[in-house]
């Protein structure tokens, strides 16, 4: 498949005995944009970072435009990291707080080997009017930003190679809400400007509700639903996912007041120690009002179709409406 | 309105800085009655953390000044108790649970050991009558096997059962009042929504109030019967949760709503940004103090700082603080602040200026 930026097959990054990330299958279109949410824990910065080779893959396997990435040393990952960047959540401890702004930007293309020192710096000029900062800032040190400028410093060290895939890891979490839409809003224009496909990770779902074409969720690892964005929002096909839904506040109170909330029991299980058969058995609504059958303890249910654009990974994902209410 | 349980009147908190002195809070009033939630919402560097220790006296002595205001509970003074009698009120009148249960609870002491000390502190007894009730409280904030967990140390909770231990702690003294200082911001969702669940339970059967601190207009729109907005260090906008996000009164809130991606909003309209920076405190120049972002500012926002004052909709208690309301001055009265996002001209002024840095630190 040639308009496959990023293709992600049967991934599993194992830290010991444990599966971080567990037989994740996913693509990135070119041009597109996935949002991957889950919990802290599900795995999602670990998937990211096992795409650049930050973490190594157990096993599966990445391909980028075609390329095999795991595996991937020296020379021919360079080349290839050159062409995917990653934006952080703390810009604050992702900048070098001893390196000007300017420095910041130029050195990625010092690294790359890229134009002389004249046109690297119109570059830094360039690149810090795209992310909406004042080009005379290059002097200036990271201290001296606010948060929200900060993290346009990051997005144009970033887009300064002109990468295709941006990989941003809670690049608005860190930030105060009034600031939050300023950088989404950036983030929404550079992508459509310079035809970036990206791969963007919160833990925020009415965030990636705003930004995906396609979303991904993960529990314990796993992808456990995968939706073209209207789908998963207005009709989520695995319980984790409606429940996840149902507990974000929405601020009008008129409906805070009459919304029925699916309130997950419990925690997450220790991912040392999962249950067996279907991981989110143990808090699942559904599983409980099913009567507990067997077929969830028994056997793991695999990511699969529900309607064209939708897959779950949920044995019954066609029934979550048995939890809405004995009555109905 | 009922009578007040925890009044906080015109308010004036200052710290004394290298830069000379600086005020963190500016004229904070509210007032919370017998078993109320009320919020206290802004972004950081509002103020509201200072606030909320500030009631507790829990500022440092050396730099921190209260200028002006009062604090009463139970119309009693605080400000003019000694620190012995504040000792007293804290934890067993008034609580206070921060946002990091994790560098709250001591690492190398058990949780029983913990809640234990609080008690025995407080209340006393013996060791046995101070188990029980330690387990009784794990027990109403939702800790499962609780006789099991006395012994456990708080590394091996998850953040969200450390969460519901700091509000066992601060339930352990039976408070009046109960300070929630952005107690769901460092939970995951599903477990948010469990412990905003218990504070509004706590709230109904133990009767405590609680003043809610946070940025989330998501969680003050399910909980709180009243919302304080705090734009450095000043409250702008004050109203019945209702009104509030209803008929939102001065651009501030305009801006905090429109900037919000909520799960309720069309999926394609896009979020309108405040745009430009939060302020320096130390740097406020006496005009409102909201006018350097604001894109409907006139010239008079720059004279004076506009009073706390009714807002359009006439509504009891629903009160802004902005030129563009005066009932005979003001320009703002009618504007549909959902389709009106003020002068183009002074929004792109604002983001020109956000670009760069001024002289000193942000």
């Amino acid at each position: 498949m040639t308009d496959a930026i990023l293709d992600i097959r049967n991934l599993t990054v194992r830290f010991g005995s444990i599966a971080a990330v567990n037989d994740v299958s996913l693509t990135l279109r070119r041009g597109e944009t996935l949002g991957l949410v889950g919990e802290s824990g599900s795995g999602k910065s670990t998937a990211s970072r096992a795409i650049l080779q930050i973490n190594r893959a157990s096993s599966g396997e990445v391909h980028f435009d075609g390329e095999e990435l795991v595996g991937a040393k020296g020379a021919r990952l360079k080349a290839l990291r050159r062409r995917m960047q990653m934006v952080f959540q703390d810009p604050r401890s992702s900048l070098d707080p001893r390196m000007t702004v300017g420095a910041l930007l130029e050195e990625p293309q010092v690294i790359f080997g890229i134009g002389t020192r004249v046109s690297r710096k119109a570059r830094v000029a360039e690149m810090l009017h795209l992310v909406g900062l004042d080009p005379a800032v290059a002097n200036r040190f990271p201290h001296e930003f606010s948060g929200g400028q900060a993290q346009r410093i990051a997005i144009a060290r970033a887009l300064i190679l002109e990468p295709e895939l941006i990989i941003a890891d809670e690049p608005v979490s860190a930030l105060d809400v009034s600031i939050q839409a300023q950088i989404i809003n950036l983030l929404v224009k550079l992508r459509s400007q310079l035809n970036l496909s990206l791969l963007f990770i919160a833990h925020d779902l009415a965030v990636v509700r705003h930004i995906s074409d396609r979303v991904a969720v993960m529990y314990l690892g796993r992808v456990v639903e995968l939706a073209d964005r209207d789908l998963l929002y207005g009709a989520p096909a695995h319980p984790y996912t409606r429940a996840l839904l149902s507990a974000v506040p929405v601020p009008d109170p008129h409906i805070e007041r009459q919304r029925q909330r699916e309130i997950l029991k419990g925690e997450l299980p220790s991912p040392a120690n999962l249950p067996s058969g279907c991981a989110f058995r143990s808090r699942c609504p559904l599983y409980a009002a099913l009567g507990k059958p067997e077929i969830c303890s028994e056997k793991l249910p695999p990511l699969a179709k529900v309607v064209p654009g939708q897959s779950a990974a949920c044995h019954f994902a066609g029934e979550t409406d048995k939890v809405a209410g004995p009555s109905a | 309105m009922s009578a007040a349980l925890l009044e906080v009147s015109e308010l004036e908190v200052a710290f004394d800085t290298r830069r000379g002195r600086v005020k963190a809070v500016d004229g904070l009033s509210f007032r919370l009655g017998k078993g109320e939630i009320i919020a206290l919402v802004g972004e950081s560097g509002c103020g509201k953390s200072v606030a909320v220790k500030s009631v507790l006296k829990l500022l440092p002595e050396q730099t921190a000044r209260y200028e002006a205001g009062s604090i009463t509970l139970d119309g009693r003074d605080l400000l003019g108790l000694d620190e012995k009698a504040m000792e007293a009120v804290r934890g067993r009148e008034i609580a206070l649970i921060f946002q990091d249960p994790m560098s709250s609870l001591n690492p190398v002491l058990t949780i029983g050991k913990q809640i234990g000390e609080a008690i025995k502190r407080h209340q006393g007894g013996s060791r046995q009558e101070i188990a029980h009730r330690t387990v009784d409280l794990l027990r109403r904030v939702g800790i499962p096997a609780p006789e099991t967990r006395l012994n456990a140390y708080p590394h091996e909770f998850s953040g969200g059962m450390r969460q519901r231990v700091m509000i066992a702690m601060a339930l352990s003294c039976g408070p009046r009042v109960i300070l929630a200082d952005e107690i769901t911001t460092a939970l995951d969702v599903t477990i948010q929504a469990q412990i905003i669940d218990l504070l509004k339970s706590l709230v109904a059967d133990a009767g405590a109030a609680v003043v809610m601190i946070t940025h989330d207009m998501g969680v003050v729109a399910g909980a709180a019967e009243r919302v304080y907005v705090m734009y450095a260090g000043a409250v702008v906008e004050t109203a019945t949760t209702e009104d509030l996000f209803s008929r939102p009164a001065m651009p501030y809130t305009w801006g905090l709503l429109r900037s919000i991606p909520s799960l309720d909003r069309p999926v394609h309209e896009p979020l309108v940004p405040i745009e430009g920076l939060p302020p320096n405190v130390a740097l406020l120049d006496g005009g409102c103090r909201f006018r350097p972002r604001c894109p409907y500012r006139r010239d008079i926002c720059a004279e004076a700082e506009p009073p706390l004052a009714p807002a359009p909709d006439g509504a009891e208690g629903h009160l802004a603080r902005c030129w563009g309301l005066d009932p005979v001055r003001g320009w703002l009265r009618d504007t549909d602040w959902k389709t009106d996002l003020g002068d183009p001209a002074a929004r792109a002024q604002i983001s020109a200026d956000a670009a760069k840095i001024k002289g000193g630190k942000p």
